[in-house]
């Protein structure tokens, strides 16, 4: 029996199913009082600055749907800036726009321009809830546009590749990068067909992949190697993750991590129900990982 | 430890009292055979002349055999108006006052089998000969009187000679019984010369005509059977396998020589009739139950209404469709659009029928997709966006409503079940799925709640469960206890084991 024999070796591994994640890891570790926190962009920020955890600046806050004109004031003579809902999820409704068009209007990442008009429309479409939970209203957030550091430059072509950490009572204890393909339309998400690469927790050097559930050892778009990278700075990723478990005393936290080209690792959101793929990206169950830890060393 | 006690406690509290209302008071384990309950739904058509015009349609009395549960007219805005005629009988009136108006109006009756068949009612006093029997037409009352004539001078047991009579009008024999009955010699013919006969020698007699519910038609045809006064009480005749037995299945309709419905200064384009089972397990087993304890009786179905058993019925059910929902997401991990959307399908099937409610769901779902992708293009603001897809599914609930009102019994109960705010949200989050994450995905959930609902409308629609759950509502705190086990449930999904199949597979470089 097929059936059985992974069954056995899914658990000698330690692997954790998404029943077994909420029911064991999400209900006891997070606190409910404490997800509008990271539900919000807006509130994570605010928290990560309290440990001093940088997050790309905001530009600004768009509240109303009578709001949405106030875009240009925001954003001054920038060339490029990030509009995103506040309460979005699995990079939901985010909109990055990279330069100006001659005829007045905006240019976005994938290249198409965008009408002036279409860009209010857009926001207030954020504002009202579009991709908000239960559709209710929300709030759009414009933020500079992060400048990729040009770590994964030669592997992945475009979009926005980004590290996330899995944190357990503060413990960062597996990791993994998430390239954006072609096929995901530049965002990072496995589920939208993103590539995942396991880091060893240690020393910050990608380990095996997996793309659409199945392993793999290239990028799908550039059939580059995507073993072997060492991610620069990773024990200050490592703190950094930490020191978010001080702000959002959450038990059992996701911590997505962009690294700027100017400014280093920035925050760029938290995430309370983490850790299904980090598995299959590292080929390792989460039991296991935490296993190796030093149990001294968790938060009681 | 807590959780086990509770998840314990109420299994015990469950199988304990369902043990005693099962073993203790009798209450039957398994479903009654026979239905009780029947839906007779008339459809005509007619077109009105130059003045005003009159349709008048009988509609089925009540008695010692059946009751009447509900009834609505359908008419398009002609006015009706019920009157109490001869004999007991009902009639509907329609009036059409526009010329060439044309109309269609529809009777629905949903009629209650009694349970036990009491003794018909003995009256002391004769019937007036009045309103009885008319006279035929032609020669055929002449040859009414000389059969008359010799009916009087018969003698005999009053059952033997009406019995001698059919007979003979059944298989006519001679000129006499020929000229009666003619060459068709349909029952309803042969009831009347037999009535009008017995009436002309002095015996009080009539005609009733009605339908025997023994199963569900499409087109049905109201049949007469022959009723004599025997002194007492009305004996029923069946005129063609010539028999004095009462037909328990018996729904009188109306009683006299009238046709089902005349026409005045109108046309009628056409007349349906459909009769349905409606199956309710056990409304009879119901009725006869044994009442135990007044704690025991006060905590059952049994002492409400029918129309409120119906409710109920249905009711009873949606737990266990919801258990069928959380094992295909718990355990197997099936997508489906939003949560409860596959259990409130399960319903509409369960009502209208899998195949009606498949096609009806699906072209609802397609359409407002449609609606949304349309509206998308106008760059609507998100609420009034909404608000207006909310439109949309409630136009085209009234559009789906019409039409299978038109082709189809009951669906537009089912129509009316179905929250139209919920489906709104379905249609937006389906869409948005669409945008974001690709039709695939979209059609994925679609595919899988149409699935979900599929296996729960075939356990919901299990008779035995359909009358278990019903005669012993604990059995609900069983299922809770059930669910309660589910929601900790931390094992893999089914999808899991194909999702994570890779996991394992590469070997680690580093």
């Amino acid at each position: 029996m097929i059936g059985l024999d992974r069954l056995r070796k899914f658990s000698a591994d330690g692997l954790v199913g998404i029943n077994a994640r909420n029911c064991n890891y999400v209900y006891p570790l997070n606190e409910r009082r404490l997800l509008p926190i990271v539900d919000s962009k807006i509130l994570t920020k605010t928290a990560a600055a309290s440990v001093d955890v940088p997050t790309p600046e905001m530009l600004g806050v768009i509240e109303t749907t009578s709001d949405a004109r106030r875009i240009e004031e925001i954003i001054g003579d920038r060339e490029d800036f990030v509009v995103k809902p506040a309460r979005g999820a699995q990079g939901n409704g985010i909109l990055v726009i990279n330069g100006r068009t001659p005829e007045g209007g905006w240019r976005k990442a994938s290249g198409k321009p965008m009408s002036t008009a279409k860009l209010l429309y857009f926001i207030r479409n954020v504002v009202s809830g579009m991709y908000s939970k239960n559709a209710i209203a929300d709030r759009a957030l414009i933020e500079e546009r992060v400048i990729f550091a040009d770590v994964f430059d030669h592997v992945s072509a475009s979009g926005v590749p980004d590290i996330r950490i899995i944190v357990y009572k503060g413990v960062p204890f597996m990791a993994m990068v998430r390239l954006p393909t072609t096929q995901s339309d530049g965002k990072a998400n496995l589920h939208k067909g993103g590539v995942g690469i396991g880091v060893d927790i240690e020393t910050g050097v990608t380990t095996t992949a997996v793309h659409k559930n199945r392993t793999v050892t290239r990028h799908p778009d550039t059939f580059e190697e995507l073993a072997g990278i060492q991610i620069p700075g990773w024990d200050d990723m490592l703190q950094m993750a930490a020191r978010c478990y001080d702000a959002v005393p959450l038990g059992y936290l996701g911590v997505d991590i962009v690294i700027d080209a100017r400014k280093g690792p920035l925050l760029l959101e938290l995430n309370a129900r983490p850790g299904l793929s980090v598995q299959m990206a590292n080929q390792q169950g989460i039991i296991n990982a935490l296993n190796k830890i030093d149990p001294s060393l968790f938060d009681a | 430890m807590h959780f086990r006690v509770i998840v314990i406690a109420l299994l015990a509290m469950g199988i304990g009292l369902f043990l005693f209302r099962w073993l203790g008071l009798d209450y039957p384990l398994l479903p009654d055979e026979e239905t009780s309950l029947w839906r007779l739904e008339v459809q005509l058509e007619m077109q009105n002349g130059d003045e005003i015009g009159r349709l008048a349609m009988f509609a089925p009395t009540t008695d010692e055999r059946y009751g009447l549960v509900s009834e609505e007219l359908v008419s398009n805005g002609v006015p009706v108006l019920f009157q109490q005629r001869l004999n007991g009988n009902r009639q509907a009136i329609w009036t059409l006052s526009e010329p060439g108006q044309r109309a269609t109006v529809i009777y629905r009756g949903l009629y209650e089998r009694r349970p036990r068949l009491p003794d018909a009612p003995a009256s002391a006093a004769p019937p007036s000969q009045e309103g009885l029997s008319t006279p035929l037409p032609g020669l055929r009352e002449m040859a009414a009187e000389g059969l008359a004539r010799e009916m009087r001078s018969g003698d005999g047991p009053q059952e033997d000679r009406v019995l001698a009579l059919l007979y003979r009008l059944r298989e006519a024999p001679d000129a006499q019984a020929r000229a009666l009955v003619g060459e068709a010699n349909t029952v309803g013919r042969r009831v009347r010369a037999a009535a009008r006969i017995l009436n002309l020698s002095g015996i009080p007699a009539r005609t009733a005509h009605g339908l025997l519910l023994t199963e569900t038609l499409e087109r049905a045809a109201p049949t007469a059977w022959l009723e004599v006064w025997d002194g007492d009480r009305w004996t029923t005749y069946d005129a063609d396998r010539l028999s004095s037995d009462i037909e328990r299945n018996m729904l009188v309709w109306w009683r006299g020589d009238d046709a089902l419905y005349q026409a005045t200064n109108a046309r009628d384009a056409g007349i349906r009739i459909a009769v349905a089972e409606q199956t309710v397990g056990s409304v009879d087993t119901l009725r006869d139950a044994p009442r135990g304890s007044s704690f025991f009786s006060a905590f059952s179905f049994f002492n409400m209404t029918i129309n409120s058993q119906l409710v109920f019925q249905l009711l009873v059910m949606i737990p266990v469709g919801v258990i069928v929902l959380v094992v295909c997401r718990q355990m197997i991990g099936i997508p489906t659009l939003g949560t409860f959307m596959p259990v409130l399908i399960a319903l509409v099937f369960l009502i209208s029928g899998p195949v009606y409610g498949m096609l009806f769901f699906v072209s609802l779902v397609a359409l407002g997709l449609l609606a949304r992708l349309y509206l998308a293009q106008l760059d609507l603001m998100l609420v009034p966006r909404l608000a207006a897809m909310l439109v949309i599914v409630i136009a085209l609930l009234a559009i789906f409503s019409v039409v299978a009102d038109r082709w189809s019994l009951g669906l537009g109960l089912s129509i009316s079940l179905f929250p139209v705010v919920i489906m709104t949200m379905t249609i937006e989050r389906m869409s948005v799925t669409w945008e974001e994450n690709g039709p695939a995905e979209a059609l994925q959930e679609g595919v899988g709640s149409l699935f979900v609902a599929l296996l729960a409308w075939f356990v919901m629609q299990i008779d035995v469960l359909k009358h278990l759950f019903f005669v012993f509502p604990e059995t609900m705190l069983i299922l809770l206890a059930i669910l309660l086990m589910l929601g900790r449930y931390t094992g893999y999904r089914l999808t899991e084991f194909h999702r994570f199949r890779d996991f394992g597979t590469a070997e680690k470089q580093a």
